[in-house]
């Protein structure tokens, strides 16, 4: 999952890649229009995360040119701007959504998956797999359970797509660090348990395991029942 | 009990209406300084009035002149009919010749003739009293009027004529010749309207000399009815009127002097008006300026906190998202020194956020989006990032739901800020209390209740709270920190969204309520 970022301020650029990169997505960073637009070329990246105001080409611009010939992809706008006429303007040239500064990494997050779910729906119908009592939506990072939805990031849907994929089969760390952070990335062991626990957060309920922890090995799905 | 945030209105437009009112009145004062120190003052002059004069004698001149001919022809044609008055059509045709003539009437000298009345024309309505010597009337009664026959046959013997125009009777001439004397009464009107169209005709050579004077004058008959006029004549009765006399009616030459008006006025009243308009319109623009430029200095103020408001946003940004990304590699011992700088920063966000929508609301920028949303979750999530603040502060919270945690459409930031600005009162107040977050969804409306078992507030505050800038005083003593726009705001969205902020009355402690309508959106 490739999420192009454009801003002219370098910290809150490197912060939004800071916060993405660890949930699983791929970053390309743009300090202004031109520089989002070449790399939108160059690489046609899943969602655009575009400032408003940026030197030379602004965002809306951006938005303007990236929608004349690509209907479909998501586009969120990241604004210190909030008067409703900017939210307005962006809306009407395509934007998919309107964040307004401040907001942190979970919203942040919480909006790119609710960007990617409408888009994904609108293009193909959802394959899913069930995961017990979980079905797992992975394009649109998504988990169903009963009435309940939960948004879920990119890593969590790889960790949880490995332990379908091998079901009763207990995962060792290596093997889970080697496939869902790719073999590039040197994170520490404790970074898969801390993913591993926020994720049970999420999915399980009380005396209700679905990822089991099997001692001084990895973890382990059991399978159906 | 509701209370309502007091707004002043836009100053601009009031330094407008100020202004427009103090220039009008202004106006006023002067429209009747002048007025009431107006003097007019009317000059006649007398004009020469020769024309006039030869005019009026020229035409009673001519006036004797028809009458002495309208008298020889009455005369020769009475003389005819005394012979006539067996031959009523030859009588008939030989009256019809005069104009005027009504009626004949034949009457005797002691005779046994009975009088005999002929009527000329159409028989007048009431009918014209027949003239008469016969003391004792015989036949049918009908109207008559008693003639003097010692005056009517004083010549019997031979031949008189003359008129007899009394008052009370109808005008009549009257020839006698040998005992029998014809009596013509004749309609003085229809002889006035010949003279009318005569002298009409006579004017329009006679009038000239008049008429190079310019007047104003004009020759009218006796009803008022003008035959020819020069100048405009004014509405005021004629200052000359020299009468045409003659015994079928009276024509008069009527002229008015020269006038003219003179306006002036009064200066010392003038000059007092115009002063007093002059300060008072002086006065509307001094107090229009004085207003602007306050109102200016205000504009000034609020978009220089906007603008740092908005310039405290990408750094706000990039303190919360760096936050989060350290947050997994905080060692266990710094936790909560890590939670407090979050919360911190929390609290600086909802500053600028409240901040920026009160300077928007003071500009009357303040517009809300309402979209799809779920109202219960945005509630929830808020809840969730005061959690640990009111942990480390002893407030217990309990957070419930009633109904189905359906979408509606709201405007999401603002039930947000809303949220998040009873959550912080809840934070500052109610220490070591237990507090509850209630949300209820109907299929017409939604509803969040905030309260609290802290001390609450005091009847005598309920109504300022929701002022800008107000703040309980002993608080500020204990210690508690505030602008004092959280409640304002509160109420100015919730009453955006087309919803109301209310203070519960309570048993103990303090209880909001904000309550919003969903029009169709089960």
């Amino acid at each position: 999952m490739t999420i192009l970022l454009a801003d002219d301020d370098p910290v809150t650029l490197e912060s939004l890649a800071a916060c993405l990169q660890p949930e699983g997505f791929h970053t390309l960073l743009a300090r202004d229009g031109e520089e989002a637009l070449r790399l939108w070329q160059k690489h046609r990246p899943d969602l655009l995360c575009l400032d408003i105001m940026m030197p030379g080409v602004d965002g809306y611009e951006v938005c303007r040119r990236v929608r004349a010939t690509d209907a479909g992809v998501p586009i969120l706008f990241l604004s210190a701007k909030s008067e409703e006429i900017d939210v307005v303007v962006g809306l009407r040239l395509g934007a998919d959504d309107f964040l307004r500064k401040p907001f942190g990494k979970h919203e942040l997050i919480a909006r790119i998956g609710s960007a990617l779910r409408r888009t994904q729906v609108a293009q193909s119908p959802a394959s899913s797999f069930q995961l017990g009592p979980l079905r797992v939506f992975p394009a649109e990072l998504r988990a169903q359970r009963d009435a309940d939805s939960m948004d879920l990031t990119p890593r969590e849907v790889a960790i949880l797509k490995l332990l379908h994929e091998r079901a009763g089969q207990v995962l060792s760390r290596d093997t889970l660090l080697d496939v869902c952070w790719g073999l590039e990335y040197m994170p520490e062991s404790r970074t898969l348990d801390q993913h591993i626990a926020k994720l049970r957060k999420k999915i399980e309920r009380e005396s209700d395991e679905i990822i089991e922890t099997v001692r001084g090995v990895g973890y382990r799905w059991r399978g159906q029942g | 009990m509701s209370a309502t945030a007091t707004h002043l209105p836009p100053p601009i437009p009031g330094a407008s209406l100020m202004l427009g009112m103090m220039l009008v009145l202004a106006c006023c004062i002067a429209a009747g300084g002048v007025s009431v120190a107006r003097r007019e003052t009317e000059t006649r002059r007398e004009r020469d009035r020769q024309a006039q004069h030869a005019l009026d004698s020229a035409m009673q001149v001519e006036a004797r002149k028809l009458e002495a001919l309208y008298d020889g022809h009455l005369k020769n044609t009475g003389s005819l009919l005394v012979q006539s008055m067996r031959d009523s059509e030859g009588a008939r045709r030989a009256a019809q010749n005069v104009e005027g003539v009504q009626r004949v009437s034949w009457l005797f000298w002691k005779s046994a003739s009975p009088e005999t009345h002929l009527s000329i024309g159409f028989p007048a309505d009431p009918p014209q009293p027949e003239p008469t010597i016969e003391r004792e009337h015989s036949g049918l009664p009908r109207p008559r009027v008693l003639l003097d026959p010692k005056r009517i046959f004083a010549d019997v013997g031979g031949q008189s004529s003359g008129w007899i125009d009394e008052p009370g009777k109808p005008l009549m001439f009257y020839v006698q010749v040998l005992a029998t004397a014809v009596v013509l009464t004749i309609d003085r009107a229809e002889v006035e309207t010949a003279m009318n169209g005569f002298f009409k005709t006579w004017l329009k050579q006679e009038f000239r000399a008049v008429e190079q004077l310019g007047g104003p004058d004009a020759v009218m008959d006796a009803h008022d009815k003008v035959l020819c006029s020069v100048g405009k004549p004014p509405v005021l009765r004629p200052d000359v009127i020299a009468p045409v006399i003659s015994r079928f009616g009276v024509w008069q030459i009527v002229s008015w002097d020269e006038r003219s008006l003179r306006v002036g006025y009064h200066m010392p009243t003038l000059a007092g008006a115009l002063a007093l308009a002059l300060l008072v319109a002086g006065c509307g623009i001094g107090m229009s300026v004085q207003q602007r430029r306050a109102a200016l200095v205000a504009q000034q103020r609020v978009s220089f906190v906007n603008r740092v408001s908005h310039e405290l946003r990408t750094p706000m940004t990039n303190i919360l998202l760096n936050l989060d990304v350290i947050e997994e590699s905080v060692p266990d011992s710094a936790t909560s020194r890590f939670g407090l700088v979050r919360e911190e920063a929390g609290r600086l966000s909802r500053l600028i956020e409240n901040v920026l929508t009160f300077s928007r609301q003071e500009e009357g920028r303040l517009k809300l989006n309402a979209a799809p949303c779920l109202p219960a979750e945005i509630v929830s999530g808020i809840v969730r990032q005061f959690e640990p603040a009111l942990l480390r502060r002893g407030i217990t919270l309990t957070r419930t739901h009633e109904g189905p945690q359906s979408e509606a459409v709201l405007d999401a930031d603002a039930l947000a800020q809303i949220t998040a600005n009873l959550l912080s009162n809840v934070e500052k107040y109610a220490v070591g209390c237990a507090a509850a977050v209630n949300t209820r969804r109907t299929e017409n409306d939604f509803t969040l209740t905030v309260s609290d078992e802290g001390p609450g507030i005091a009847a005598s505050e309920m109504r300022r709270i929701f002022e800008p800038f107000y703040r309980v005083d002993d608080r500020v003593q204990a210690g508690v920190s505030g602008t004092g726009l959280g409640l304002s705001i509160a109420l100015d969205l919730a009453q955006q969204m087309g919803g109301t902020l209310k203070l519960i009355p309570s048993e103990k402690g303090a209880c909001f309520e904000f309550h919003v309508p969903l029009e169709n959106q089960a």
